[in-house]
């Protein structure tokens, strides 16, 4: 049976979205782990691991210097997530986070077999609606988030890595019911969210008997 | 059902007829200006498919307008007239989009009409695309308008102007290859249908030996073209600007890796969102945050960015009405 070790580098959050309460999540009786073992039993099965981290800065930081769970190990999917950019002791601009997120890719893409996942966050701040910019000190989280976003789809056009759009998700399913709060998603979303990461995994073909597709990217030096 | 019946009996008129006739298109011209109207308490209002106008029992004075020019998501503005008849207590208040603007609401359009194009170099374009010469004038920058087929309540300042990023987004242009003005034929060809144009093949001939294609608008173009307009709108006309920014993610699209694709396909609605946003924030005008009420109100079903169901309409409207509310427009 395959094993998908599968890294989470995030924050609680992140762990909510793709985790059952028994892997640590606190809103979801299945995740990743539970819907795999599910759908492909006999098949395969996900190891999950979680390791807090605030942010792209933080992520570089724990990939190139080490030690953390990540350094130290191989993972089959890093995963990892836009809103942790909003837990960071200082916020970065977009094109803070696409650099110190480029440095982390290309790191944990020297190892052959990792594959890289983004999360993109949903848009919507249910406490914020903002129709003139010019009367905001600063980027309102709405925009920040659209910036990260776009800066993700970037990364994933430049170096082939998946992005998981939450945004679209949550959108389809109607801000209203399913984001209590900024970046807080309900129970059916996360499950979506999980459900999306499944699928996005066997698109990969971790499920099947043939070789995993590569992330290229469109510089391949 | 009186709508479903017209469509059914066009449909079995163009079997019989073919499409575009010189009948169909009075009918519709005729069936587009078609006042009707809804009296309240306060207020009466007047709407056909172009214009909608809401007078008080007071009289028609103070007048404020609201011309709107863009794409399809626009006349869910018209929406707000209902909301306007009931809290209008006197004067009037005009809603109206120009009869023809799908093929001339790109903002390098809009732009080019302000600098003047002269009327000789128009002549042989408006005849071979069967436009009007009034076309190519500079109506976003007039200070008043009328509303199309409701000639009767005269003209009304232009209190604000509502803009869409839509056509900047996804229109492509073609350039006069002697005099450069700019034409679109995207999806219509103008003011008809492009199946229609290519029938012709003596125009598509000449268009191709007349003009050259643009292409789509950079972001860094639309920035600055917005600005252009915000500045003059806000200087010349003491207009308000509020623009409608678009929904940025794809109902039901599974794409999760772009590594194959064309970037500026993949992230172009998101840049003209965030870059109308820092324009909001140096010429300060105002927003509709399209994307947000879509997103809230779940888009699942929805066709593409700026064809949205009834149910997003309304939300879209109730915003409109806020901000125009705001701006003391109303």
């Amino acid at each position: 049976m395959e094993s998908i070790k599968l890294f989470l580098s995030g924050t609680d959050r992140l762990r909510d979205m793709l985790c059952s309460t028994a892997d640590g999540g606190s809103k979801l009786s299945r995740g990743v782990r539970e819907i795999v073992a599910e759908r492909y039993p006999g098949r395969a099965e996900v190891e999950v691991v979680f390791e807090s981290s605030r942010g792209a800065s933080s992520l570089r930081q724990a990939v190139e210097a080490g030690p953390s769970q990540l350094s130290s190990s191989r993972s089959d999917i890093v995963v990892t997530s836009v809103d942790a950019e909003f837990t960071a002791t200082e916020a970065a601009s977009a094109d803070e986070y696409e650099a110190d997120m480029l440095a982390a890719i290309r790191s944990i893409k020297s190892d052959p077999g990792s594959h890289i996942i983004v999360l993109l966050a949903s848009t919507i701040d249910p406490e914020t609606i903002v129709s003139n910019y010019q009367r905001e000190e600063s980027d309102p989280n709405s925009l920040r988030v659209h910036r990260y976003d776009l800066a993700a789809m970037r990364l994933s056009f430049e170096e082939g890595i998946s992005v998981l759009d939450v945004d679209r998700i949550i959108a389809e399913m109607g801000a209203a019911d399913h984001v209590p709060a900024f970046l807080d998603y309900s129970e059916a979303a996360c499950d979506a969210i999980s459900q999306e990461m499944v699928r996005i995994m066997d698109d990969y073909a971790f499920f099947d008997e043939r070789p995993l597709l590569p992330q290229v990217g469109r510089d391949t030096k | 059902m009186i709508e479903a019946t017209l469509v059914k009996g066009a449909r079995a008129w163009r079997a019989i007829a073919g499409n575009g006739t010189a009948i169909e298109k009075y009918v519709k011209r005729k069936y587009r200006k078609a006042v009707r109207f809804e009296r309240g308490r306060n207020a009466t209002l007047y709407s056909n498919q172009d214009a909608v106008v809401v007078q008080s029992k007071e009289g028609p004075e103070p007048k404020r307008g609201i011309f709107m020019k863009g794409g399809c998501d626009l006349p869910s503005l018209f929406l707000t007239g209902p909301m306007i008849k009931d809290v209008l207590r006197e004067g009037s208040i005009a809603i109206a989009r120009p009869a023809v603007a799908v093929g001339s609401s790109q903002t390098s359009q809009v732009l080019q009409t302000l600098e003047g194009i002269p009327e000789e170099h128009v002549v042989e374009t408006c005849q071979r695309l069967r436009v009007p010469p009034t076309f190519f004038k500079p109506h976003l920058f007039d200070e008043t308008f009328v509303g199309s087929g409701m000639d009767r309540f005269g003209e009304f300042p232009k209190s604000a102007v509502v803009l869409s990023v839509g056509s900047d987004l996804t229109r492509s242009l073609h350039r006069h290859r002697e005099h450069g003005f700019l034409v679109d034929i995207g999806g219509w060809w103008l003011n008809q249908s492009l199946d229609k144009a290519i029938q012709d093949v003596e125009t598509v001939k000449w268009f191709r030996k007349n003009f050259e294609p643009v292409g789509k608008m950079t972001v860094p173009e639309f920035a600055t073209n917005m600005e252009l307009i915000a500045k003059y709108l806000r200087d010349q006309l003491d207009s308000h600007l509020i623009v409608m920014n678009t929904l940025v993610v794809e109902p039901l699209n599974p794409t999760h890796n772009f590594q194959l694709q064309n970037e500026d396909h993949i992230t172009r609605k998101r840049s003209f969102n965030i870059a109308l946003a820092d324009l909001s924030r140096s010429q300060g005008f105002h927003v509709i945050d399209v994307d947000r009420i879509l997103k809230e109100n779940g888009v699942r079903d929805q066709v593409d960015f700026a064809h949205f169901p009834v149910e997003g309409k309304l939300p879209v409207a109730h915003e409109a009405f806020r901000i125009f509310r705001e701006l003391e427009i109303v």
